[in-house]
């Protein structure tokens, strides 16, 4: 990891299309300007590693599921409504 | 002799249903994968009567990504989708409007245990058969909405 320290004002260069920002400081806090490309998702990191999780979760159990006694449910309780 | 040309069925081999055939034109493309999955980029969904509301997202190229999604409107009609701005270009498209949306499903053993991904939905091209899993980031909709209203989780 490259550590770096900045002081409210500057920036950092990564590539040649990303640049972050240390806009403000408030105690324990940072705002942080990112300008990336589009195609480039930004995200705070603990949700992009929530749905990594979700989607990896999803995919262990996908394999032990009784589909048909789910869907049964699921279509009987959308009749119910 | 004959000069005929046999075609060769494509077939993706699940652990779940078998053999599931499929055509060239069924393969979507996600350019950059799905979330944690980025080199997975082609995937087909499955229908199988009688299981509605499930579907599958299934990668072709490793089976062992095998996806139940759903519509997320029937858990929540009023289900808001908002791409970031741009964000939906590598796939096509404009905004999540014009595209088909999906949620991942986690299953469990009971129905009440069944939840979907509100928070990191699949939007499908589906004039071009792309596909992207984006995450809702201003949202709060949950990673693991109760398919039942009033489960518990």
């Amino acid at each position: 990891m490259l550590i770096l320290t900045r002081k409210r004002g500057e920036g950092i260069a990564i590539g040649n299309d990303i640049r972050i920002s240390i806009l403000e400081i408030h105690g324990k806090s940072i705002r942080l300007g990112i300008q990336a490309p589009k195609h480039i998702p930004v995200h705070r990191e603990e949700i992009y590693i929530k749905v990594q999780e979700q989607n990896r979760i999803a995919a262990s159990e996908s394999m032990k599921a009784d589909y048909s006694s789910l869907a049964l449910s699921l279509q009987q309780h959308g009749k119910k409504q | 002799m004959s000069d005929t040309t046999v075609l060769e069925q494509k077939i993706v081999k699940t652990l779940v249903f078998g053999d599931i055939p499929y055509s060239e034109q069924e393969i979507i493309l996600f350019p950059e994968g799905i979330i944690g999955f980025e080199d997975k980029s082609k995937f087909i969904i499955y229908n199988k009567e009688g299981y509605e509301p499930f579907q599958w997202l299934i990668c072709i190229t490793d089976a062992s990504i095998f996806l139940p999604i759903i519509d997320p409107y029937l858990v929540m009609p009023d289900y808001q989708v908002a791409s970031n701005n741009g964000e939906l270009q590598s796939i096509g498209l404009d905004s999540a409007k014009t595209g088909k949306v999906y949620s991942i499903v986690t299953v469990g053993r009971e129905v009440h245990q069944v939840t979907t991904n509100l928070r990191g939905p699949i939007i499908i091209n589906e004039n071009r058969n792309l596909g992207k899993q984006i995450i809702l980031s201003e949202s709060e909709y949950s990673l693991k909405q109760p398919m039942l209203a009033g489960s518990q989780n």
